[in-house]
């Protein structure tokens, strides 16, 4: 039987390079961080800051220029979360919630 | 792959293959921290909130649509000589994907032969077609003794089979993984595809379960 499904499926059946990073099923965050950076860009797109697909194309640039990052510098692969966290800081700069990248501040 | 105990699960997205250094993981922690605190303080979000919206994507079983396959290879019959001959294209057929790169095989349940399915090794599982797995597929318990005794094992499930019936046990892989088609219960002649796949449970699939019709 399928019940009905407490999650947005346009979040948590995304496919491609943008999906979920999984194992076996099972959602995988690495660090503490990463599973407070999902729960911010969910909450925020379910509270009608965004559109999902606004901010699951940033996510996939984001990917995109992690993946130059690595491919030219010989850098460390790029986490899923990181690029996660640079798509969220990117959509909530373009709807004018976030001024410019990291110069939000509490302060 | 630098951590060898999970060679046996194909990672869905793209994994960190070289560790973060210490500072490394500070400064994101750090630069998360930062934007919460300022979403919090802008009203934006309600920090208590944001632990149990996690929770309800850890918990979500997920889409299911091994139970679409199973209908609609109940219902057309060169649709289900695609799905036993090529698994993962003929799910790709109805829409479903985020298969990367795992090799579906479908095994057929009939009157003689029963199918089940285990990762002896791990929890190997396809979750685009079944969802997140249950508890005890990932037990020790079912992972070891499946193959041995599977009798004895789906018994204790509630599913005793005759002498007479083949039981066969699939060991799933990081490449190949298993979906069971389950016969088609007795009294469904008449439901269409769309109630047919609402019959369809992720136990049956897996293998430890048959379908029926409920009467009232």
């Amino acid at each position: 039987m399928r019940a009905r499904r407490a999650v947005d499926p346009e979040v948590a059946d995304m496919t491609g390079a943008a999906e979920l990073p999984r194992r076996s099923g099972d959602l995988v965050f690495h660090e503490p961080w990463e599973r407070r950076a999902f729960a911010l860009a969910v909450a925020l797109n379910r509270d009608g800051q965004f559109e999902w697909e606004e901010f699951r194309q940033n996510l996939i640039s984001a990917m995109e220029l992690g993946q130059r990052k690595t491919h030219t510098r010989n850098h460390r692969r790029v986490g899923y979360y990181e690029q996660w966290l640079t798509a969220l800081e990117q959509t909530l700069d373009d709807n004018g919630i976030i001024i410019s990248g990291n110069r939000y501040s509490t302060d | 792959m630098s951590d060898g105990r999970h060679r046996h699960d194909a990672p869905a997205s793209p994994y960190l293959e070289n560790h973060r250094t210490a500072e490394e993981s500070a400064e994101l922690a750090e630069r998360t921290a930062r934007l919460e605190d300022y979403l919090v303080e802008k009203g934006l979000v309600a920090r208590d909130a944001l632990d149990r919206l996690v929770e309800l994507y850890e918990q979500d079983i997920g889409p299911m649509n091994g139970a679409r396959v199973v209908a609609r290879a109940w219902t057309d019959p060169s649709y289900k000589l695609r799905l036993l001959d090529d698994a993962t294209t003929a799910i790709r057929e109805l829409g479903f994907g985020g298969m990367q790169g795992e090799h579906m095989v479908v095994v057929e349940n009939t009157p003689t032969v029963h199918n089940v399915v285990v990762c002896s090794l791990c929890s190997c599982y396809p979750w685009p077609v079944l969802g997140l797995p249950p508890g005890w597929y990932k037990d020790f318990a079912y992972r070891s003794r499946l193959p041995i005794e599977p009798r004895a094992v789906l018994k204790e499930f509630g599913l005793e089979l005759a002498d007479d019936v083949e039981v066969r046990v699939w060991d799933s892989s990081a490449e190949i993984r298993y979906l069971v088609l389950p016969e088609r219960p007795d009294g469904s002649g008449t439901m269409t595809e769309v109630d047919l796949a609402k019959l369809v449970s992720r136990d049956s699939m897996i293998g430890v379960a048959r379908i029926s019709v409920e009467t009232e």
